[in-house]
């Protein structure tokens, strides 16, 4: 066995894991609320107010980068919960898993504040175009993944079954992605751009892309800190649990 | 300061905003917290169940 794949089963066993999530954990949160300050700072006080839409338009760098993770989180639960299904590694099961309610979060806080921003702008706080409705099918398909999930008494029997209902759900993320493309829509159009110009200024880009960040790094140690506990549900009677168990106790 | 805090006159929807951000991702990582101390909880009960019982059986 080569050193990668050496590692790579190390990395998957739980004890390993959960020992080093235990350590990454702090640094992620540490590291998400510090680039989050700076972020909110550039965003709500340096940056300049807008020429169309006033003071409004900073509820973008809370809306936007939520938005960004709660379709993130979903290709991230899929993509594990692939791996899930076909090799039915444990920790994969666990980290689909971890990261449907954190998403969950994400999605509904992008729910309300463009619905808080919507109001002021459009005049009206929901309307059911393909945009609002195609972000919505997606806070009930991870409501969808998390009841299925606890549904089922035997717990990684309860992992795979929402694994599955993770994937088929895939094909709603291109649809959110692009619904403003392919439909009439209330909703403005994609303002950063991966491929071309952003349609934004410098100054109020930068912003933006450390609260994509922090929102990233938190994303993460939230789902470490839900995965550990995941870890520790299904490895109960085994030693290293019950070391862990002792130890906390103490 | 007065002007700041006003927003242009969206001061409500923008603070409404932030607000609901940070209330939310702080709930998120507390139940995610509580996750972990309730399993560890649960295992230390079972372990202390089980104790007890190997010391009833004769």
């Amino acid at each position: 066995m080569n050193t990668l794949t050496y590692w790579f089963h190390k990395l998957g066993s739980p004890p390993t894991f959960h020992r080093i999530a235990t350590r990454v954990e702090p640094w992620c949160l540490a590291l998400a609320l510090a680039l989050g300050a700076i972020g909110l700072y550039g965003g709500f006080v340096l940056a300049p107010r807008d020429y169309q839409q006033g003071d409004a338009y900073r509820i973008i760098f809370v809306h936007v980068p939520c938005a960004w993770m709660g379709l993130f989180a979903y290709a991230f639960m899929a993509v594990n919960a692939f791996i899930a299904l076909v090799w039915r590694i444990k920790l994969n099961e666990v980290l689909a898993m971890a990261s449907a309610p954190v998403g969950a979060a994400f999605t509904f806080v992008t729910l309300v504040t463009g619905s808080l921003w919507g109001k002021p702008m459009w005049g009206t706080w929901w309307t059911w175009d393909a945009r609002l409705t195609s972000e919505l099918f997606l806070l009930f398909l991870y409501f969808g993944v998390i009841g299925l999930h606890n549904a089922i008494e035997d717990r990684r029997q309860a992992a795979r079954a929402a694994s599955f209902l993770a994937l088929v759900g895939v094909v709603n993320l291109p649809i959110v992605h692009f619904s403003v493309n392919w439909w009439n829509t209330l909703h403005q159009g994609s303002t950063v751009r991966l491929f071309g110009p952003s349609k934004i200024d410098a100054s109020m880009l930068w912003p933006l892309l450390l609260m994509a960040l922090a929102t990233h790094i938190w994303f993460f140690a939230s789902v470490l800190a839900r995965a550990r506990a995941g870890l520790i549900e299904l490895d109960a009677g085994k030693d290293w649990v019950r070391k862990l168990a002792q130890d906390d106790a103490s | 300061m007065r002007e700041f805090f006003e927003m242009g006159g969206y001061g409500s929807y923008v603070w409404a905003s932030l607000a609901v951000f940070l209330t939310v991702m702080a709930v998120e990582l507390w139940s995610a917290r509580a996750q972990q101390r309730r399993q560890l909880a649960q295992v230390r009960d079972r372990m202390r169940r089980s104790a007890a019982r190997s010391r009833n059986t004769p």
